[in-house]
């Protein structure tokens, strides 16, 4: 009975999870060198992991293969690009640095003003929303034109405080910016809400490891 | 002064509140039948509905799944991905997984595997995985217009062109929805260099951290849904009928949730009524 249970709990793909899980959660009660091996190891996984994986699903399959097995030999050119980045290290090379991130900005930059189009285009549309309907005007439709006049006021409040292009002297505006600061807040409430859910949901997550996975009480209690 | 009740209750040892939390976590995984009710959210029953009404074309159009996330956010990305792919496969719609983090293209085959072989779907007939991909930017701008051969092979290193999933797949107007599960904010680049393109739904599928970023977006229209953290995923567990993963790590969250709550209350009760009790002591010096 406990043999097979010994073997699952010292299974050393378990076995090490547990232990890694329980020395990172060990900083809760005090700093220790435990904590610190299990996070460079971390660390050092991770970033090992990355590399083999950028070499065996990016650069093999990508550039290599290609260029070594296919014939393709065009791809080595990507070299001297790639090189010319590292100039920045030196003096008498930068100038070469220079050249390839003025290409690389260049493209950037392209492709940014593409992206900003595309994505806040439709965000300035939107913002335009009905106001007043003509009567009779249903539940749902009453419904809707207050949630658009929540969303423009809170809209202009919130715009009106990041005006910093003159002294706010006016009460009107003065209070205006200060009803944003406020609902800025209650945004910022609502976001430091999601984050705890966020937090604590990966906490249960590796106490759902250690008693399910690895210490399997759930067997002990049906 | 200092030993009154009222402090005792905004100074509880850090310990205790630990071992009270580790309790009300590991309760309904003790008992899986201890489940709160779960009502879905608006945000996850839009983004239902949008594969919902993909697989009720026939046939459906590829699902992009784009994972961003890695080990370090599996207690909620992993949840919100198994749900996602369940429905998939249960309305028989084939599904691409692509990642943008190194450890993304292993964790999402883990899942997506384990369900296959209960719902019998076959890697290359029915999903296929794209695997890493870096230069992100360019990699979207790419696959708008040839997905072949911008991605080239699947993650094993073999050519796209030789699996039955993609005979029909070339562009992004082949693709029915694009589901982006990430912990990081990626969805700026979908929404600028690809989705606005041919109108192509975009499922927002963040850990709850960042889904504040995605509500502006949703309010355009510019998303067709959020599936929110393990939120997210009991939603969808629940609009599927099922009871997972994510509905247990729902329910410990929101008992962690009424923790807390009961928690702040606490220590503001000890707050107020320690500044209560010197203002009284300060009056009866003053009186003496």
């Amino acid at each position: 009975m406990m043999a097979p249970y010994l073997h699952h709990l010292l299974m050393p793909k378990l076995l090490l999870g547990a232990v890694g899980t329980i020395a990172i959660f060990s900083l809760v009660f005090r700093e220790n060198k435990l904590y610190r091996l299990f996070e460079h190891l971390f660390l050092g996984l991770a970033t090992g992991y990355g590399l083999a994986t950028t070499w065996t699903q990016v650069l093999r399959t990508k550039w290599w293969d290609p260029m070594v097995v296919q014939g393709e030999w065009i791809w080595i050119l990507v070299i001297p690009l790639g090189l010319m980045f590292y100039g920045v290290y030196t003096k008498k090379y930068a100038w070469m640095s220079r050249m390839i991130f003025g290409l690389y900005f260049g493209l950037a930059a392209g492709t940014v003003f593409q992206a900003f189009a595309s994505e806040y285009v439709p965000q300035i549309r939107a913002s335009f929303k009905p106001l007043f309907s003509a009567p009779p005007i249903s539940h749902h439709q009453f419904g809707v034109l207050a949630n658009n006049w929540i969303f423009l006021i809170i809209l202009m409040c919130v715009l009106i405080y990041f005006l910093f292009a003159f002294e706010q002297n006016s009460p009107v505006v003065k209070r205006t910016a200060a009803a944003g600061r406020v609902m800025l807040m209650i945004a910022f409430g609502a976001i430091f809400g999601s984050t705890i859910m966020t937090r604590e949901a990966l906490l249960i997550d590796r106490v759902r490891f250690l008693l399910l996975d690895w210490l399997q009480i759930n067997h002990f209690l049906h | 002064m200092n030993d009154t009740v009222w402090n005792k209750l905004q100074s509880i040892d850090p310990r205790v509140l630990y071992v009270v939390l580790l309790v009300i976590i590991a309760a309904p995984m003790l008992f899986p039948g201890m489940t709160l009710p779960i009502v879905p959210g608006q945000q996850s029953k839009d983004a239902f509905a949008t594969i919902q009404k993909l697989g009720a074309q026939k046939p459906a159009k590829l699902v992009l799944l784009d994972g961003v996330w890695s080990a370090s956010t599996r207690g909620e990305s992993a949840w919100q991905t198994q749900a996602i792919m369940l429905q998939l496969m249960r309305l028989r719609i084939p599904f691409a997984i692509m990642s943008a983090d190194p450890q993304n293209p292993q964790l999402m085959e883990n899942l997506a595997d384990a369900l296959a072989r209960k719902n019998n779907y076959v890697y290359g007939r029915d999903y296929i995985n794209f695997g890493y991909q870096v230069a992100y930017t360019q990699t979207l701008k790419g696959i708008v217009r040839d997905i072949k051969g911008t991605l080239k092979t699947d993650w094993t290193g073999k050519p796209l062109a030789g699996f039955a999933i993609m005979a029909n797949v070339n562009s992004i107007k082949d693709v029915g929805a694009i589901a982006e599960i990430t912990p990081s904010s990626t969805l700026d680049s979908w929404l600028g260099l690809v989705t606005q393109i041919y109108h192509t739904p975009l499922i927002y599928v963040p850990t709850a951290v960042m889904a504040p970023e995605g509500y502006p977006f949703r309010d355009s229209g510019q998303i067709a849904g959020i599936v929110i953290g393990v939120k997210g995923a009991g939603d969808y567990e629940s609009l599927m009928g099922v009871k997972l993963e994510g509905t247990q790590v729902s329910t410990a969250l929101s008992l962690v949730y009424a923790l807390i709550i009961f928690l702040v209350i606490l220590g503001n009760i000890g707050y107020h009524g320690s500044r209560l009790a010197a203002k009284n002591a300060s009056n009866r010096e003053k009186a003496i």
